[in-house]
């Protein structure tokens, strides 16, 4: 669904360091949609894109040197081609494919960046061993690959496939959805067969959170250990979801700037749930307003309900997937500890909720008080990397910040806040968890910059003399 | 539900009542729920709290206490309500010294101890009892979640050492008023006679109060292992070594040994292996350690009761094991995390 071209966007131009983000329009200025409004090749990042036709209102400055650009718009919904752009893609060279990819703000569509000669990205595209299109269901609420295609045909994302791999002539394509979307990636391995993509990797990957995130994605698709702190890119590998692929692809093929993003409303705070066609900087409390539920106060969430932030007051940013809104404030119903509970979900097998299929409810209470820790041991048992929050957690309220923490790994933790989800006593594991890493890179006892320098990971400033003779 | 929300706004407010405003706040978590929400990411949390976790160990228990109370009448009542009325006095009071809210886990405490005592145990007895193990079991460590030692069973070794008369010499066989001094283990030990098996699962011997029923005792546990609300790596490593251990002592030593199914059987074995030696607080964390935990509990419970002059030693045995349990979760974790190479 289409949610038309909202009255204003506010584009954030974020600053990479100290470096300030510095806009190339000013205030009163016409804008196009697709035009760049501040571009630097200097600096790690992708341009941004104006995302409607109309004046520029003003340009906000943030405190850390960062600005935002707000532009009302005239309510037309054409757009400007990319420049460069040609019809007979197909024939275009790695050079230009890069220069659109990186013009039009598709390659701001990936959290790292998509790697161009326009450092884009912390690698060459050179550099770039393997690309994975990951379309794994593992939040709570997931976009649909139908509605991201919108009527397009699988086609289209093996296009996108053959844009990338022409840009990065070195990399392995592979594919990794869970076992139900088998078809899925067996159509578009077809379809990349099509392209003259012979070689594609398929992979099942269980559908289960956190299985999605980089850290535990990559050693089971490529098999290589992680490296704790640092992006797959660094590693050489490219992963990218759906959406981004097809912004690649548009860019190239129609030439069209990354202007819009298909987010998929989900939770019980909205009372229709479509996938939204939505313009990137549109305020998602003008957005959203006639599709949330009235009674509650709710609460929106942007992408994950696990680690998301709260984005009430935000605008739609070129990484967004999902909205999630949830009621907040709610207080739970009497005696809710002795209650069947037929919606409850819980991973403790003491509701009923568990063996019933009856959608489950979610809200924002903590559904019980805070109390010390029981060792009941259900972050140990969750965590997907295989640490021990309930140990850890001691040792960072008590202040011990010492290398038994670094002994006991605790910069194996990818803040995916299960720990924090299941435990019975409420508290904060994965807050403290984050609370011990900082305090110990105060210290100077963060192990990982040493370690990556052994690996000689990608894009990571180079080796010093006395510890290239490592190598762990 | 708004009103019931502003009076307990309203209470804890208040000056007057500003000494016992715990209670207040204990009193609003259990009737309305939690008023608090999460404030960052995760911004939903699981519906498990520590007031289901601890009611959930009472539900499994029901099936023993309702056994209890038909088999040795209204006494075995009377002494639960004693157990909860002293033991909750202790807790409240140590809830308002520290200024925390009352904490869950003496709800099932307070259970447990009256069901591992002797039928005819007095209320004195149970008074006295529950006292001591809340309070030396548990509040001197600081409360729940930070006691080394079981607290039911700190209470039960207290009042074995303390009135031995009555805790060892004064067992009654359900649905009889005779008092005898032989509790099956005891019969086996003078006359090596073990006592028929389907008495035992129907509860139908002499023995603590909550330990004779044993079939609701099994339900009970295959109910907490299915909710994983207790370790089944503990209850199956602790039964699987008595039965093991057993086996091998029966095998080289009959008369000394008893076999082992009258060994898993007899005794608070299983109501110790269902409901106390999992206490998450007192037992291992680390997976392995549980194992440990239960196999070593198993092995001492059979090397008392076959070499020393008690007759059951399930208490010591996870007593014991609560003892170590530091040391194991040290060991494991050690092991599991070298001291990393350079």
């Amino acid at each position: 669904m289409d949610s038309g071209v909202p009255p204003t966007v506010a584009i954030d131009l974020r600053p990479v360091g100290t470096v300030p983000a510095r806009p190339l329009v000013e205030e009163g200025e016409s804008v196009t949609a697709g035009q760049i409004i501040s571009r630097d090749d200097e600096t790690l990042g992708s341009p941004a894109i104006a995302s409607v036709n109309g004046k520029v209102e003003e340009i906000r400055r943030g405190g850390d040197s960062a600005a935002t650009v707000v532009i009302r718009s005239d309510g037309s919904d054409s757009w400007k081609t990319v420049e460069g752009y040609s019809a007979d893609w197909r024939n275009l060279g790695a050079d230009t494919l890069e220069k659109l990819v990186y013009l039009s703000g598709a390659s701001g569509s990936v959290a790292g960046g998509i790697p161009t000669r326009f450092n884009s990205a912390a690698i060459e595209p050179g550099q770039v061993d393997h690309i994975l299109l990951q379309v794994v269901p593992t939040e709570v609420f997931n976009p649909a690959p139908s509605a991201l295609l919108d009527g397009r045909e699988l086609g289209a994302a093996a296009e996108g496939l053959k844009i990338l791999s022409t840009i990065m002539p070195k990399a392995a394509l592979h594919l990794a959805g869970s076992r139900k979307q088998r078809s899925l990636l067996l159509r578009l391995q077809q379809a990349c067969g099509r392209n003259r993509l012979e070689q594609v990797f398929l992979h099942s990957i269980p559908a289960k959170y956190p299985n999605h995130r980089e850290e535990v994605l990559i050693p089971a698709v490529i098999g290589a250990e992680y490296p704790h702190g640092y992006s797959a890119l660094n590693l050489g590998v490219l992963v990218l979801d759906l959406q981004a692929l097809l912004h690649v692809r548009d860019a190239v093929v129609q030439g069209k700037p990354t202007i819009e993003r298909v987010v998929a409303l989900a939770g019980s705070g909205f009372s229709r749930r479509p996938h939204l066609r939505v313009r990137i900087g549109a305020s998602l409390e003008e957005t959203l307003d006639s599709y949330l539920e009235k009674q509650h106060r709710q609460r929106i969430i942007r992408n994950s309900l696990l680690t998301g932030s709260i984005a009430n007051q935000e605008a739609v940013d070129p990484l967004m997937a999902t909205v999630v809104a949830i009621p907040e404030d709610k207080q739970g119903p009497p005696l809710a500890f002795s209650r069947p509970g037929f919606r409850t979900d819980s991973y403790s097998r003491t509701f009923l909720a568990n063996f019933v299929p009856f959608a489950k409810t979610l809200d924002t209470n903590l559904h019980g008080e805070h109390r010390p820790c029981i060792a009941c041991t259900y972050c140990d048992s969750v965590c997907p990397v295989g640490i021990l929050p309930h140990l850890l957690h001691r040792y960072v309220q008590r202040d011990v910040i010492d290398e038994t923490l670094l002994r006991l790994c605790i910069f194996d933790c990818i803040d995916c806040n299960l720990c924090t989800y299941v435990c019975t006593s409420k508290i904060p594991l994965s807050q403290l968890m984050r609370q011990g890493k900082e305090r110990l890179g105060a210290e100077g006892l963060d192990p990982r910059p040493q370690q990556a320098r052994s690996r000689a990971l990608k894009g990571v400033a180079p080796v010093d003399a006395q510890v290239t003779e490592g190598g762990a | 539900m708004k009103i019931a929300k502003k009076l307990f706004d309203g209470l804890k407010k208040n000056r007057i009542l500003r000494p016992v405003k715990p209670i207040v706040e204990t009193l609003e978590g259990i009737l309305l729920g939690s008023p608090e929400s999460t404030i960052q990411a995760p911004h939903f949390l699981d519906h498990i709290e520590i007031k289901r976790y601890m009611s959930t160990v009472i539900l499994a228990m029901i099936p023993t206490t309702v056994a209890a109370v038909v088999f040795f009448g209204w006494h075995v009542l009377a002494m639960i309500l004693t157990s909860y009325v002293v033991g909750g006095i202790i807790e409240v009071l140590f809830a308002l010294i520290r200024k925390k809210e009352i904490e869950e886990g003496f709800l099932v405490t307070g259970l447990i101890f009256p069901l591992i005592l002797p039928p005819t145990a007095p209320l004195w007895v149970v008074a006295v009892g529950i006292a001591f193990g809340v309070f030396f079991g548990k509040e001197v460590f600081g409360g729940t979640g930070r006691n080394i030692f079981n607290p039911a069973l700190v209470g039960r070794i207290f009042t074995t050492i303390a009135f031995p008369q009555i805790m060892s010499a004064t067992w009654r066989v359900p649905f009889s008023d005779a008092i005898t001094a032989a509790s099956p283990l005891a019969v086996y030990r003078s006359t090596q006679t073990a006592a028929a098996y389907i008495d035992l699962l129907l509860g139908q011997v002499a023995g603590s109060t909550g330990e004779v029923f044993r079939i609701g005792i099994i339900a009970g546990g295959v109910f907490l292992m299915m909710t994983r609300v207790s370790s089944w790596r503990i209850t199956l490593s602790y039964l699987a070594s008595v039965a093991l251990f057993g086996l091998i002592g029966h095998t080289l030593g009959p008369q000394t040994f008893a076999p082992p199914l009258f060994q898993l059987l007899a005794g608070g074995v299983l109501f110790g292996a269902v409901f106390m030696a999992t206490d998450p607080v007192t037992s291992p964390a680390t997976r392995s350690g549980k194992f440990i935990f239960g196999t070593g509990c198993g092995i001492i419970t059979v090397l008392i009761r076959t070499f020393s002059g008690f007759t059951e030693g399930v208490m010591f045995s996870i007593v014991i094991m609560n003892a170590f349990t530091p040391l194991i979760d040290n060991l494991v974790v050690n092991l599991k995390y070298r001291p990393a190479k350079r």
